[in-house]
């Protein structure tokens, strides 16, 4: 799409070769054939067939190459109103009411906020993913649209040269390969001289369809055959007939392959549209190196406040859909770039806007780039003569540091002369899924986000009583909906609960619980905790949520010297549902055996969910480390995902009748997981989905059995051992935390740790995946989320070596909280 | 010779100019091919150059880039609608042959000069060719012969005369690089940059006049002289003719001659170095009719585009020609590199693919709108498709071609409600047939 300001636009016209204008012509485009895009992953695209992308794509990736997209912020962007130096008093006296004022900014530095309509490049910053370099220029500036784009995109040591190609072009032109179609794409209806080169070009893809060949529409379908039939069975016009026939006959399988890219429900915004149709290209592996998205309207010369800022929106919902959509393979090896031909004017006009200025922000977002302020702010005091910024950092610069340290060119060869190089990665491309193997030692530093917690080498846990496991038949103990138990909790509010004596809990010599809570009906935000009776409640949470959210989560729980518990609601008004699972013992019950964790069941790998109605019996004696006799009880990790109803899932003992009690409960659509214990019926479970049909994952992570040894499990006041919120960090898949889980209050010869692990803030979909230290990393998880999503679980982890278990959260970034409950030995 | 049949007119005529519409081709069938080919091969009517008025503006980096345009819209329509089309094939030759390249001569009008002299020569003789070339601006700027003197000298320029130029790699040693170089110090420009004036000057204090040594003889070599030596050197004068006839019969006939094709026309070329009688001889050819060489040529994107222009009638500034040759990688003015445009594969990819149907999409919308073909349903499937296919002077289809387009109409033709579409969808398919592709 070219921009819709029109001088800028003309320049871009005059800059670019229309490709295509049959989309805007006289024959509407049907973009069908979509393929549901699973998650907005890279699912999808695995449609397209190895041989073709082999044929037609560029030369695969290696694992070092890295992917650049270039954001085109075409009329010159206010990088002043969009990084806004909110200590810089020259800035807020002569841009006036243009200006934004600090307490309207989102936080970023001490001396700079960013623009209130960018919370997702917000939070992006604040995990270090967001280089701004300010001050980019280029000497002897020019303020006219077309001589400046003109400049930024040639991209040359000599800025008087006429050269017909663009720095991305000739970089593309030194990258070789026999297929040039795909390694450089651009959207809408030219191909900007920035990407073309003396040998390659980059494609134009509509961002509403494919190459011309994808048309379904019946015309466009009957000219596709004829052009096939011209190439069937020779043409008989000799070799060069038939290489040309064949290489239209190539480009319709192109575009018939890439239609799936284009699914009918795109975004409203053409930046958000070519953003996501560029998440999906980088997540089809056809050999991108480049993409170039451009959006335009930025030439605010008037009513900027609310122009720009609806840009703004725009731009930053774009780039969510672009991180979010993006598969988790890809993220290390992508960076983005923004650019403009110029900044604005200092000055804020008479028409509430700002003029063509010159020195501006880059903006570089991803993994591997540098979070952070990079170059140096104009003085914004002293401008020169005509008002205008003097550059700090040339624009040629940040190319060469792109070229040089992100796609692995030669920078002088590209720009034709030797520019300065920022540190604006903190390294090149990396492989992530390798980089996420699980190979970090105590002391590794591949795992560094999150400092673990080093064994204290004495162990001073607290003289807590270890108990021996019984399992139960689960059963409800508190529903506030009907009063059973308990009233509706509101805010700041708690309950005490007996639990020795209560249903069929032992009155004597119980020390600690097994339970599941859920929370629902939820009015606000809030999380709930749950400690013994008798103690101050300790600064944790066994369960978080949101407004409307229902969220369960195993609860393992020291009971009180009365045999009692409390729960905290820091909500506002919330209903709690409280099933017991099981108790500890100091007098008799099982003991826990730890194992890796291993999956079970999954029922997406035979596309057979759990319909309500129908019992599933899981047999789990003799199966992933449970022996064939003697367990007592398993201790799963049970995912729902796919759910097409609200509902919840039960499991109890087979060959018992199905009780009222919840494993886990869950909304239409949600993926949500618990820790279960489930005691054994027979060597087995029972299953049963209460509405809808939902897919099950079940992970195996311990079961209970008599003669289990001496694993007792002995609960703790809950102690935070991880915050990623606190220490300014966050995990990724491109590191593994290794956390030292004993010192403290477990001891060095404790079997299994209980955790309860939060994630919030995720930036993209994921998981978590947390197992012995020193084994390799399992396929499991103990908890999924979506993007934004608040997700607690119970996580019953074995010790690996030296004291500590190994955390991974699979996800462009996400904090993860993590506390512990109580631990076997 | 015998008398020409209709496909051997069509063939000559898309390789000696850009192809012949069904009455050029009627007009030389049956004739004698000599005869045929001494009309094709007449230039008498040759336009006088009409340089385009923007040319003579000045002004920043945006008027320059404006005039450049002016300038290659000027040649593709020169071209497409010149009574002496022959005149401009053989200019295409030279410029991808002594060729330029905007992207380092930033001057439109030494482009514009350059040009003319090739233009002027192009069927001339091939020593004074030469020699301007060598002294044109626009090729002193490129190779930087500008900035050779005496005491650095630049051997750009002498490298490309003798490995790319005249000689062909291999054929001549580094000595003769060197001194060769030594001998074209101080042949450089006097212009001004921004009023885009330059002319060739000779800087005597910037000239080597020591003893240098080039084909084996040691003396005060001048540039020029250089050249002429490679003309009257018993060994390098045959060395060049053959690479020279070698290059031609590539880019007008296919690539690989045979040897006795080379050897026989190169002998009469350096006679005197006569290019009209030495494409006459090469036209003349049997060899240039057989179905190897009809078959064995792509045409580039500027002479696809140019064969659509002259078919249609439309100009550069109906069709946009700078709109459409980059994204198909050919424009004038901008070749890849100084050994300038490669054939045939060159021009065969799904990208390329992708360029050209994107302009048949556009262009057989626009034709559409303009009512081209608008009557092509009252026809029978067959007349119909001949009328394209006549319409952009294919002329000699092909049976597989025309049977496909012929299926295509019968299909189109049944789908109900659908008539108003034949048009603009026979112009695309007849605007992506290989045939046109063909040259």
């Amino acid at each position: 799409m070219l921009p819709i300001d029109h001088d800028a636009a003309a320049a871009l016209a005059a800059l670019s070769s229309p490709l295509d204008h049959s989309a805007a012509g006289w024959t509407r485009r049907r973009f069908l054939q979509a393929v549901a895009v699973a998650g907005g992953s890279a699912a999808a695209m695995t449609v397209l067939p190895d041989a073709w992308r082999e044929a037609w794509a560029a030369p695969p990736l290696g694992a070092t190459d890295g992917v650049l997209v270039l954001i085109g912020l075409y009329g010159g962007n206010d990088g002043l109103n969009t990084v806004v130096p909110i200590t810089n008093g020259a800035y807020y006296a002569k841009r006036g009411a243009v200006a934004i004022q600090p307490d309207r900014t989102l936080a970023l530095t001490s001396e700079f906020g960013l623009h209130p309509n960018l919370p997702y490049l917000q939070a992006l910053y604040q995990q270090g993913r967001v280089g701004i370099v300010n001050g980019v220029g280029y000497p002897d500036y020019n303020r006219s649209h077309f001589e400046s784009m003109d400049i930024w995109m040639r991209g040359l040591a000599d800025r008087n040269s006429v050269a017909p190609t663009g720095w991305i072009g000739r970089y593309l032109d030194g990258i070789g390969g026999a297929t040039d179609l795909l390694q450089g794409v651009t959207f809408g209806e030219s191909v900007p001289l920035m990407v073309r080169g003396a040998t390659r070009n980059a494609t134009a893809l509509s961002d509403y369809g494919a190459f011309f060949g994808a048309d379904t529409e019946e015309n466009h379908t009957r000219a596709y055959n004829a052009i096939r039939a011209m190439a069937a069975g020779g043409t008989g016009r000799g070799l060069w007939g038939d290489a040309i026939a064949t290489s239209q006959v190539q480009l319709l399988d192109v575009a018939t392959q890439t239609a799936p890219l284009y699914t009918e429900k795109m975004p409203g915004t053409s930046i958000s549209r070519q953003l996501l149709l560029a998440a999906r290209l980088i997540n089809a592996n056809l050999g991108l190196r480049v993409i170039c998205v451009d959006a335009g309207g930025y030439d605010n010369h008037s009513g900027e406040q609310s122009d720009h800022a609806r840009l703004m929106g725009q731009l930053d919902d774009a780039l969510r859909e672009f991180w979010t959509t993006l598969g988790v393979e890809w993220a290390n090896r992508v960076t983005m770039m923004t650019y403009s031909e110029f900044g604005r004017e200092m000055r804020g006009n008479d028409s509430n806007g700002t003029d063509h200025g010159t020195a501006n922000n880059v903006i570089l977002i991803g993994p591997r780039v540098a979070g952070g302020m990079h170059g140096q702010l104009p003085d914004l005091a002293n401008t020169d003569r005509y008002g205008q910024l003097t550059y700090t950092v040339d624009f040629r610069s940040v190319y060469a540091t792109v070229l040089g340290q992100w796609l692995n060119a030669d920078p002088n060869a590209v720009l034709g002369g030797a520019f300065s190089q920022l540190s604006a990665f903190v390294g090149g491309p990396i492989d992530a899924v390798a980089a996420a193997a699980p190979t970090v030692a105590s002391g590794g530093t591949g795992g560094g986000a999150v400092p673990g917690i080093g064994d204290g080498g004495s162990p001073a846990y607290p003289p807590s009583d270890p108990g021996a496991f019984v399992g139960l038949t689960p059963f409800r103990l508190v529903d506030t909906r009907i009063n059973q138990g308990a009233t509706r909790l509101g805010p700041a509010a708690s309950f005490s609960i007996a639990i020795a004596g209560a249903g069929t809990v032992p009155a004597a010599d119980v020390v600690a619980v097994a339970l599941n809570v859920t929370v629902t009906d939820t009015t606000t935000a809030g999380y709930l905790t749950v400690w013994p009776t008798g103690e101050d409640r300790p600064l944790a949470s066994n369960l978080n949520f949101t407004a409307g959210q229902t969220v369960p989560n195993m609860v393992f729980c020291k009971l009180g010297a009365d045999g009692g518990l409390q729960v905290y609601n820091s909500g506002g008004q919330t209903q709690v549902v409280i099933d017991v699972l099981g108790y500890f013992s100091t007098s008799d019950g099982t003991r826990l055996v730890p194992l890796s964790p291993a999956r079970v069941i999954d029922t997406r790998t035979t596309n057979a969910p759990l319909v309500a109605g129908t019992v599933m019996e899981l047999e789990l004696a003799g199966v992933a480390g449970v022996p064939k006799e003697g367990a007592d009880s398993v201790v799963l990790n049970l995912t729902v995902t796919d759910p097409t109803l609200p509902g919840f899932i039960t499991t109890w003992p087979t060959g018992e009748p199905q009780p009222l009690a919840s494993s886990l409960n869950f909304l239409r659509g949600q993926t949500v997981p618990n820790l279960v214990i489930a005691k054994l019926g027979g060597g087995k479970i029972n299953l049963a989905n209460h509405a809808g049909a939902a897919h099950v994952v079940a992970d195996v992570v311990g079961y209970f059995a008599t003669n289990g040894g001496d694993s007792r499990a002995v609960a703790v006041s809950p102690r935070r051992l991880l915050d990623t919120r606190t220490n300014n960090s966050f995990l990724n898949y491109d590191n593994v935390a290794t956390l030292g889980v004993t010192g403290v209050d477990v001891p060095s010869d404790a079997s299994a740790v209980v955790l309860n692990v939060t994630v919030t803030e995720p930036t993209t979909p994921g998981f978590v995946t947390v197992w012995p230290a020193g084994e390799p990393q399992p396929v499991a998880s103990n908890l999924n989320f979506v993007r934004g999503q608040t997700v607690p679980n119970l996580v019953m982890a074995k010790i690996g070596r030296a004291g500590q278990v190994s955390l991974y959260a699979h996800s462009l970034s996400a904090h993860v909280v993590v506390d512990i409950v109580g631990f076997f030995r | 010779m015998a008398a020409m049949s209709a496909a051997d007119v069509a063939h000559l005529l898309r390789r000696a100019g850009f192809g012949g519409s069904p009455a050029e081709v009627a007009a030389y069938t049956g004739q004698d091919t000599a005869a045929v080919v001494t009309q094709v091969l007449d230039i008498a009517a040759n336009p006088p150059e009409a340089r385009p008025a923007l040319m003579d503006q000045t002004g920043p980096n945006e008027e320059r880039w404006k005039r450049l345009t002016a300038l290659r819209g000027y040649w593709y329509d020169r071209m497409a609608f010149s009574p002496t089309p022959v005149v401009e094939k053989m200019t295409l030759f030279w410029h991808g042959h002594f060729t330029t390249s905007a992207d380092s001569v930033y001057r439109p009008s030494a482009l514009w000069d350059q040009m003319v002299l090739y233009r002027a020569n192009a069927l001339g003789n091939f020593r004074t060719l030469a020699q301007g070339m060598a002294l044109e601006p626009a090729m002193l700027y490129y190779l930087n012969n500008d900035q050779n003197r005496k005491k650095s000298p630049n051997q750009n320029f002498a490298r490309e005369l003798l490995e790319l130029f005249l000689l062909g790699i291999g054929n001549y040693t580094e000595g003769d690089v060197f001194g060769a170089a030594a001998a074209w110090t101080g042949h450089t420009v006097a212009g001004n940059y921004d009023a885009d004036t330059a002319a060739y000057a000779f800087n005597a204090n910037q000239h080597d006049t020591g003893n240098k040594t080039f084909l084996g003889t040691t003396k005060n070599w001048n540039g020029p002289e250089t050249i002429d030596a490679i003309f009257d050197n018993a060994t390098s004068r045959v060395v060049m003719a053959k690479f020279i006839v070698s290059k031609l019969w590539t880019f007008f006939a296919t690539p690989n001659p045979p040897a006795p094709v080379v050897d026989q026309l190169a002998a009469a070329f350096m006679v005197d170095w006569e290019l009209k009688p030495l494409m006459r001889a090469l036209f003349l050819r049997p060899e240039f009719y057989a179905d190897a060489v009809k078959q064995g040529l792509v045409r580039t994107p500027v002479e696809y585009l140019v064969t659509v222009m002259k078919s249609i009638g439309w100009t550069s500034a109906d069709i946009h020609p700078d709109w459409w040759l980059n994204n198909m990688g050919q424009e004038v003015y901008n070749p890849p590199n100084v050994s300038g445009w490669r054939p045939n594969g060159y021009w065969v990819s799904a990208a390329a693919a992708s360029a050209k149907a994107s302009f048949a999409d556009w262009l057989s919308w626009k034709l559409s709108e303009a009512g081209f073909l608008n009557d092509s349903t009252t026809h029978t499937g067959p007349q119909t498709v001949a009328t394209a296919l006549a319409s952009f002077h294919i002329t000699e289809p092909s049976t597989h071609l025309r049977q496909a387009l012929e299926q295509w109409v019968t299909t189109q033709r049944a789908a109900p409600g659908q008539d108003w579409a034949e048009p603009k969808y026979l112009t695309l398919l007849t605007l992506l047939s290989p045939d046109l592709r063909l040259a």
